[in-house]
């Protein structure tokens, strides 16, 4: 089985964040960088299923040089190959994206045939557009499912659980297909120090895209309304539970 | 024109798509033109869409698409705009809506607007999405003689305003094997777990200062005497200490009891995109200048370890 998860560096912004004095981008100079949950776990589920069936798992990003960072951790969890398209430009917007990693994964196929799974994180933690991975299938002309929470395979079938709002859908699908997973269908693990270690030989292929023009152009990012509080603090320890039911009461919750 | 596809459930629209009804009609004053609607696998909504200003009904109930199949309803929907024009195609931002609207883009080489909150329509379109988890708005400009918008939930409260009356049409797309390559095979209806985070007046949230799944052990209490549900952060679902189902944050459950009570918890913009909607927020921190405290209208700074007990004291002697 061979399975491609592509993911997206994203900067860990913490508990606010900065904007970049255009407004075009995160201020990102003191922050470190992560990738989302959900990627998290279809890292996670490639590992389990290379593991289990045999075969190979690749992780692919777009993104600046620095994203190799991203590549290396999960490549020290336990992913086999890496990937990295290679763009000065951090705004590609979905189609963009999805554009280049098509064109990519036809060559990756070429060369060393198809990928029986690919699989994305449901949205991306920065934009959420969650465009990318049924962008990708259609131009695959391959079935996708978006934000799923169980994945289990049954030879050529991808056996397939999503939550909605009142319930959760069951599909069976067949293989190849394209899925973008929900962070909880697994746990993800850490990488290991020797995982660590050997990841570093690991040679990653240095892809240079371009994006190409679409119908829709990024403008900049906007504060939402400022939320920012000013807590009443009711005390210390444990002497301010006096006020604390106080407050209780107050919300008639007691 | 502006097209809305609703979801429904035996008949009667959901919540999201109710909003997305209200959300057109703001966007009709801009546009000018009427709201239409499509929907699969039911005759029985006009007299509801008429009450949500829809003048004009496209029914879709071929067999084959009574259950949810993305690329096959994505092809249906294409075909109706091919046929009738609308300016834009609006659909509630839910897995579904959002999952069936990026299909139509690729069907028609169309880019997609996900999760919109503001439109300013002119020469150019402006529009206005939630990005970061609601933390940020994104101002994208589109230039398309269709707009493919799905729109945020919550964005605007459903409201009626009725038109006089709502023709109904029924629409038969024509479609081939593959389209129904991923179809939903069959739906587990979720079963009401009495207490559950997002139905709560009361949530307890614990995040990294709980410690560990027995840390847990003080928030049940307290949740018990207070009839709350308990949920933890990211970091607590991550280390085993808490099911994933218990997540409260922008990937596990989206809150909004009258009174959050988060533990421990520092206050990632991840953790707020799923607590923002409670109506208050008290903090019991160990760190003064955690980032929870700036969306918090109560704190008490200290262990949650040694505050809880005295809180369950306290009410237990009041």
């Amino acid at each position: 089985m061979n399975v491609l998860v592509c993911i997206k560096q994203i900067p860990d912004v913490g508990g606010t964040i900065k904007l970049s004095d255009d407004d075009r981008d995160i201020d990102s100079r003191n922050l470190g960088f992560t990738i989302s949950p959900h990627e998290e776990c279809a890292v996670e589920q490639a590992i389990q299923l290379v593991k289990k069936e045999g075969g190979s798992a690749t992780v692919l990003t777009l993104g600046i040089a620095d994203s190799e960072k991203q590549l290396r951790d999960s490549l020290a969890r336990g992913m086999n190959k890496g990937v990295l398209l290679h763009t000065d430009n951090n705004n590609w917007n979905a189609n963009q994206t999805a554009q280049a990693i098509t064109d990519t994964i036809k060559e990756l196929e070429t060369d060393n045939g198809i990928f029986d799974l690919i699989l994305f994180g449901s949205e991306s933690a920065d934009r959420g557009n969650g465009q990318v991975g049924i962008l990708v299938a259609h131009a695959l002309d391959r079935p996708s499912v978006n934000g799923i929470n169980g994945l289990e395979i049954a030879g050529d079938m991808a056996l397939v659980k999503r939550d909605i709002d009142d319930g959760t859908e069951n599909y069976e699908l067949d293989l190849p297909a394209v899925f973008a997973v929900k962070d909880g269908m697994n746990l993800p693990r850490s990488a290991s120090l020797r995982g660590t270690v050997m990841a570093k030989k690991i040679p990653i292929q240095f892809i240079d895209v371009e994006p190409d023009d679409t119908g829709i152009a990024f403008l900049k990012f906007e504060r939402t309304p400022e939320q920012s509080k000013q807590a009443v603090v009711l005390g210390r320890g444990p002497e301010a539970a006096a006020n604390v039911v106080q407050v209780l009461k107050t919300l008639e919750l007691v | 024109m502006i097209l809305v596809f609703v979801e429904h459930r035996d008949g009667q629209p959901d919540i999201p798509s109710l909003q997305t009804l209200s959300f057109a009609r703001t966007l009709a004053a801009q546009t000018g033109g009427n709201i239409e609607a499509v929907a699969f696998g039911s005759d029985s909504l006009a007299d509801i869409l008429r009450d949500y200003g829809v003048s004009r009904y496209h029914s879709i109930t071929d067999d084959q698409l009574v259950a949810y199949a993305s690329e096959a309803w994505a092809v249906s929907l294409k075909q109706l705009t091919d046929s009738i024009s609308p300016k834009v195609l609006l659909a509630p931002g839910s897995i579904r809506g959002n999952e069936v609207m990026v299909y139509v883009g690729a069907l028609s080489s169309l880019s997609v607007v996900t999760n919109v909150c503001q439109v300013n329509a002119g020469n150019e379109w402006r529009i206005t999405r939630t990005s970061w988890g609601g933390g940020l708005f994104e101002k994208v400009l589109i230039d398309q003689d269709l707009a493919l918008l799905t729109l945020s939930t919550n964005t605007v409260e459903a409201s009626e305003s009725a038109v006089d009356s709502c023709d109904i049409v029924s629409f038969t797309p024509a479609l081939e094997k593959k389209h129904f390559r991923a179809q939903v095979k069959s739906v587990e209806r979720s079963v009401d777990e009495g207490m559950s985070l997002k139905t709560a007046s009361i949530v307890i949230g614990g995040g990294r200062g709980v410690g560990s799944g027995e840390g847990f052990g003080v928030l049940e209490e307290l949740g018990e005497i207070l009839k709350a549900a308990v949920g933890g952060s990211r970091v607590t679902t991550n280390n085993g200490w808490r099911a994933h189902k218990h997540q409260i944050g922008l990937t596990g459950n989206h809150i909004s009891p009258k009174l959050y009570i988060a533990c421990g918890i520092s206050g990632a913009i991840q953790h707020m995109a799923g607590c923002k909607n409670s109506e208050n927020i008290l903090v019991i921190n160990t760190d003064e200048n955690a980032p929870m405290l700036s969306h918090a209208d109560y704190g008490v700074i200290g262990d949650l370890h040694e505050v809880i007990p005295a809180i369950i004291e306290e009410i237990k002697n009041s």
